[in-house]
């Protein structure tokens, strides 16, 4: 079985296993862009690289929050209304407005099992740090992180 | 006159303290509505770490004051703090609420509050002949200099605890 791993940029990768395709944090604005969190910025310094053909058969989405660094507008976009979305808490309403729905919402510690294809997948949410330092991975609030 | 004085110089941290917390309520959304030739755009997070940092120093200094070797050194700094605060109401409080035409932060407490607190500090210290007028004018032109480059490193550090680059 082929495993690939396309890291596309920030928190964006595309992790493929035979022909199961796992893909995480779609965030694809441009180099140069920042995001504002009125007490924090985020500014991205390198341009992401895909092609648009690489995010259509995404199987599983792993969303670790809905901040802009993490899952932008061009990102949202590349999620296809067929696929799973595991999320956490503060992401789900988002991705509910922009018409997700097969969305599965984690919390830290929890697990859920997915049956895609021919493969049994169980992902777990575990507790993650966001921030640059203790002070920002304080006003960034708890983000998941997937096993 | 000199019980006034060490009056006023106690509140002066707390007069910087309250200037700086009118800065931080808007500096943030002011900073993204002029050119950034005129000031480069802060979070209100990196400002509000520097001049965090700005008034602990300002409390650091005045309440050392038996730590000063002497009464005269004591005063130079108080000149020099004092000094600092009077030449910020013009610059750049002042000069960019007249240039913009609008609201700067910190205008309001530069004027009502610092200029005349701190004119009073100066004025009494050269008339208790504490300091003559070479020395205070050294003062308040150092305490000028080191405030700018001490803005300068503040937000650099705040700059540091509140931007995340990523590639």
């Amino acid at each position: 079985m082929e495993i690939k791993f396309n890291w596309i940029g920030g928190a964006t990768f595309i992790l493929s296993i035979g022909n199961l395709t796992i893909a995480c944090d779609p965030v694809l604005c441009e180099k140069g862009t920042v995001q504002d969190f009125f007490w924090f910025k985020s500014k991205r310094i390198e341009q992401p690289i895909y092609s648009e053909n690489d995010f259509e058969a995404i199987d599983l989405w792993l969303i670790t929050h809905n901040h802009e660094d993490h899952l932008d507008e061009i990102g949202m976009s590349k999620i296809s209304d067929t696929a799973e979305i595991v999320c956490n808490k503060n992401s789900y309403t988002i991705l509910k407005n922009n018409k997700k729905n097969k969305l599965s919402v984690l919390d830290r510690k929890e697990t859920k099992t997915f049956f895609i294809k021919d493969y049994t997948i169980e992902i777990k949410a575990i507790p993650a740090i966001h921030g640059i330092n203790p002070l920002s991975a304080f006003f960034a609030g708890k983000v998941n992180g997937y096993f | 006159m000199n019980y006034n004085l060490n009056f006023f110089i106690t509140i002066l941290p707390y007069a910087f303290a309250l200037h700086n917390l009118e800065e931080v309520i808007s500096m943030g959304k002011w900073t993204k509505s002029i050119p950034k030739s005129i000031h480069q755009e802060v979070t209100t997070g990196q400002f509000a770490i520097a001049v965090g940092l700005f008034t602990l120093l300002g409390f650091v200094v005045i309440l050392a004051k038996n730590f000063f070797p002497t009464r005269e050194i004591y005063f130079l700094f108080v000149s020099g703090f004092a000094g600092m605060l009077f030449l910020n109401t013009f610059f750049p409080h002042l000069i960019a609420t007249i240039y913009l035409k609008k609201y700067a932060p910190g205008i309001v407490t530069a004027l009502l509050i610092n200029l005349p607190l701190s004119i009073f500090i100066l004025n009494s210290i050269h008339k208790l002949q504490i300091l003559n007028i070479q020395q205070i004018s050294l003062s308040v032109l150092f305490g000028g200099l080191i405030g700018v480059v001490l803005a300068y490193l503040f937000l650099k550090v705040g700059y540091f605890f509140t931007t995340k680059r990523w590639k």
